[in-house]
């Protein structure tokens, strides 16, 4: 009851006019960052904590929160209409969502990921309310160790994500890992493949090679076939998902609430991996897994849910501990500092008003975000009426300012033009492109905290069994190996019988 | 045809330079952006917004943050060195920096740009680390540290959230005389989320990170690393105090523009500096971050900056050779 309290009063403070339009007003900003590729979360806060100055603390963090998990809802717009990855947790629904609407479905997807990352947020506000201290002391649980054997799980899943076939794969595996591993190792502070340049100090960004290789590869491609190519015309009656494609969304929605809420959880993994493992889960959970990357709206339910579910979560470390687990609320934080407000384990019980006010505003900015983004699903569809060949100058210039907008580099240009030319040859040779990008990710995580496991054991690889979740979810990466090798083996083992059928 | 020449040059001349002096003595006209070399959510960060926020009102323009991070802060402080003298980008700084460029140099590198074509206005803190272990750790002084560490050498665990900051943890280390495993972290929130469930044994952290967390249960501080106790710790020993000589370690953050910023645009921004510096507002956010504010005038940093140098760059030195990190 005493939750159902303290809630009440939080609505209280979340109902009044001024908070409800403060919530409005980050929603709606925290839409347009999400929509403009580039410019995520981060910028949105960064650039509104100026105007927070003036305003009572509960407000500030209202509105501040409201950007940040309202980006995840404006995040999949181009990704689904234009193959722009709007920010970097969107990566993943460019692979079905914009083939959806190469099919004449992009409204559609547009619509579940919207009531997806609903449920999402919604979930994770409920959990954030109930669970908040427990979960903040699980998810310190979790060491390098941990992290090695969650990461393990994503990588061996990742083996089977392309949609062609293994050594179509694993070349582009291969290549990600090793763009991976450019840049000073921020263990050591050793430079790898850096070649002396500055700018590469830093590794290659992800962004550039994400919307270079998707973006950039995919116009070119298209203006070698027609310049004057026609989507099918989108009645309005048809920007909706029909029942089938409602039906099927139910269970990623589901489980990508599930998934995201316990990545954002993990410490300094923030949501990129959320909506990536959520499509890896899908694929799994499919039937007919091999439809992935062909425009299946369960392709975009799940890792939609599952960036909005981890927005929720990640804030449970920072209000519950005072640690942020990424660099989004490690900007809220300094918002409540200015304001005289101290995050910290002690935050909830001193400061009850600002969290329960703020959690009560999270329901109320979800509502809003869904009304909010529903309409806006006929406007951006719109986008699509544009001929192509102004269509493809803008989503050229679009990724040219997205990328300059992150970090003012000039050298970014250059990759993500480079990267352009190489996402280009890649289609050409059918390779999928979606392995890279995520080998590029996980892979430099993945051996960072086998490192720091190895190097806080002295160099003994007991420490992957001697720990009870390490040992759990090692042995469920080992089962996942032995399925992949016997749902490989299965094909052949049929057709060898059909053989010896045949023979007798 | 010469002279006429001449004369429109010196024309010219004239009407830019009184151009500039004009915009020189009428400064700020336009907003003023300040570089934070590193990604936002820092302690850097944290004083370059709580500056802005105050500073505003005084220099009545806006003040832009804009964080430009990339290769240990060298990208935006060469962004900051190179930009206009104008006074319109003012870039903040910290002791971190100094590892950053010493250890370009001991690479055999040369670093992009010397700390001297910098101006400083002033530095508002001068923060300690302070030396922390989880909560459940067995450990309650530093002198069980020292006999545990003592009696089983390379066995626990020092964390560390980045290079820079390792090194107040190795020369304490140093000072006691004793020897752990050392797990470096990708930034202070893993580093700190690592401590607080007992992943590593012993770190040294930032006042504004580490006292909210001892306050909660998570951490427990056994000293201070600096020259003076903590106004919100005041409980907590410095090492020299607990008789552990030469391991101080203090990170100042200030503010500076470039060399050639005409010298009232200097005198205005230093005024406005030491005036934010005493707003009772400004101290207000600091120590609610669990930091203190201690103001440092520019000729004070400028007379600073070298000296920490030469003792970092002895510092790593000696590490390069114990074999503790290695050259890239």
């Amino acid at each position: 009851m005493d939750v159902l309290s303290n809630l009440y009063s939080g609505f209280q403070t979340a109902l009044t006019l001024q908070n409800i339009y403060l919530c409005f007003i980050g929603c709606l900003w925290g839409t347009i960052v999400g929509v403009l590729p580039g410019v995520g979360p981060l910028a949105g806060i960064t650039l509104l904590i100026p105007a927070t100055y003036g305003l009572d603390p509960t407000g500030a963090i209202i509105m501040l929160a409201g950007i940040y998990y309202g980006a995840m809802y404006g995040g999949s717009t181009t990704s689904i209409l234009m193959n722009i990855p709007g920010e970097s947790a969107s990566v993943v629904t460019c692979l079905d969502g914009y083939q959806m609407t190469l099919k004449g479905r992009g409204g559609a997807a547009l619509c579940i990921s919207a009531v997806g990352s609903w449920v999402g947020g919604t979930f994770a506000v409920l959990g954030l309310m109930l669970l908040a201290p427990f979960l903040a002391n699980f998810a310190t649980k979790f060491g390098p160790a941990e992290m090695f054997a969650v990461l393990l799980i994503a990588f061996i899943m990742l083996g089977s994500f392309g949609s062609g076939s293994f050594f179509r794969t694993l070349p582009m595996l291969c290549i990600g890992l090793l763009l991976g591993t450019v840049g000073a190792d921020s263990l050591t502070g050793i430079r790898r493949f850096t070649h002396g340049l500055l700018p590469l100090y830093d590794g290659i960004g992800f962004l550039p090679v994400a919307m270079g290789t998707l973006a950039l590869g995919e116009v070119l491609t298209a203006i070698e076939e027609n310049l004057s190519r026609r989507l099918p015309k989108v009645k309005f009656r048809e920007l909706l998902p029909t029942r089938e494609e409602f039906r099927a969304s139910v269970g990623p929605i589901f489980r990508g609430t599930g998934v995201g809420f316990f990545i954002g959880l993990l410490p300094g993994s923030a949501h990129v991996l959320s909506s990536f493992i959520s499509y890896m889960v899908e694929k799994r959970w499919a039937e007919k897994p091999e439809e992935f990357g062909t425009g299946r709206i369960e392709g975009v339910a799940g890792p939609e849910t599952a960036n909005n579910a981890a927005s929720g979560s990640a804030m449970v470390p920072f209000l519950s501990m005072g640690i942020p687990t990424g660099p989004a609320p490690a900007v809220m934080m300094i918002a409540l500092l200015i304001h005289g407000i101290r995050p910290g384990p002690l935050f909830i019980t001193e400061h009850p008003e600002i969290f329960w006010g703020l959690v009560a505003s999270m329901y109320v900015g979800n509502v809003v975000l869904l009304v909010l983004n529903l309409p806006l699903v006929g406007i951006f569809v719109n986008l699509l009426r544009i001929p192509f060949r102004l269509l493809f100058p803008a989503i050229i210039l679009i990724s040219l300012v997205g990328t300059y907008s992150v970090n003012a580099s000039r050298f970014e240009l250059l990759l993500l033009l480079g990267f352009g030319v190489l996402g280009y040859v890649f289609r050409k040779l059918q390779f999928d492109i979606a392995p890279l990008i995520l080998a590029m990710i996980i892979g430099p995580i993945i051996e960072i905290h086998f490192r720091q496991s190895l190097m806080s054991s002295g160099g003994s690889l007991a420490i992957f069994w001697e720990r009870p979740i390490a040992l759990v979810l090692i042995v469920v990466s080992c089962l996942l190996v032995l399925w992949n090798i016997y749902r490989s083996l299965r094909p052949a083992k049929a057709a060898w019988e059909k053989v010896l059928s045949e023979n007798n | 045809m010469k002279s006429l020449f001449t004369l429109t040059t010196l024309t010219a001349t004239l009407s830019f330079g009184a151009c500039c002096y004009a915009a020189a003595a009428d400064y700020p006209t336009k907003p003023i952006r300040i570089i934070v070399p590193y990604s936002a959510g820092g302690s850097l960060d944290q004083v370059a917004r709580a500056f802005a926020s105050l500073a505003d009102k005084q220099l009545g323009q806006s003040i832009v943050v804009v964080n430009k991070p990339g290769a240990n802060g060298m990208i935006g402080e060469l962004d900051g060195i190179t930009a206009n003298p104008d006074g319109y980008t003012l870039t903040t700084r910290n002791t971190s920096i100094s590892t950053a460029l010493e250890w370009e140099k001991l690479n055999g590198r040369k670093p992009p740009y010397a700390q001297e074509d910098f101006i400083h206005l002033g530095a508002f803190t001068l923060d300690p680390v302070v030396v922390t272990v989880p909560y459940s750790s067995p450990w309650n002084t530093m002198d069980d540290v020292v006999k545990d560490a003592k009696a089983k050498p390379n066995t626990y665990r020092f964390g560390s959230g980045s290079m820079g900051t390792s090194l107040p943890g190795f020369i304490l280390m140093k000072a006691l005389g004793i020897k752990m495993r050392h797990v470096p972290y990708n930034g202070g929130g893993p580093l700190l989320a690592a401590l607080a469930g007992g992943h590593i044994d012993f770190t040294g952290q930032w006042p504004s990170t580490s006292i909210p967390l001892a306050q909660g249960k998570k951490i427990k501080i056994f000293a201070v690393q600096g020259e003076r106790r903590l106004k919100a710790i005041p409980d907590i020993p410095t090492t020299a105090q607990l008789g552990i000589k030469g391991s101080e370690w203090e990170q100042w953050i200030g503010l500076a523009v470039p060399k050639k910023t005409p010298q009232n645009v200097v005198d205005k921004l230093k005024g406005v500096a030491e005036k934010v510096a005493k707003d009772s507002a400004f101290i207000k956010i600091i120590e609610t971050a669990g930091g203190e504010v201690v103001f440092m005038d520019g000729p004070a940093m400028s007379k600073r900056i070298p000296q920490e140098a030469a003792r970092i760059s002895k510092i790593l030195k000696d590490l390069l050779e114990t074999g503790e990190i290695k050259k890239d």
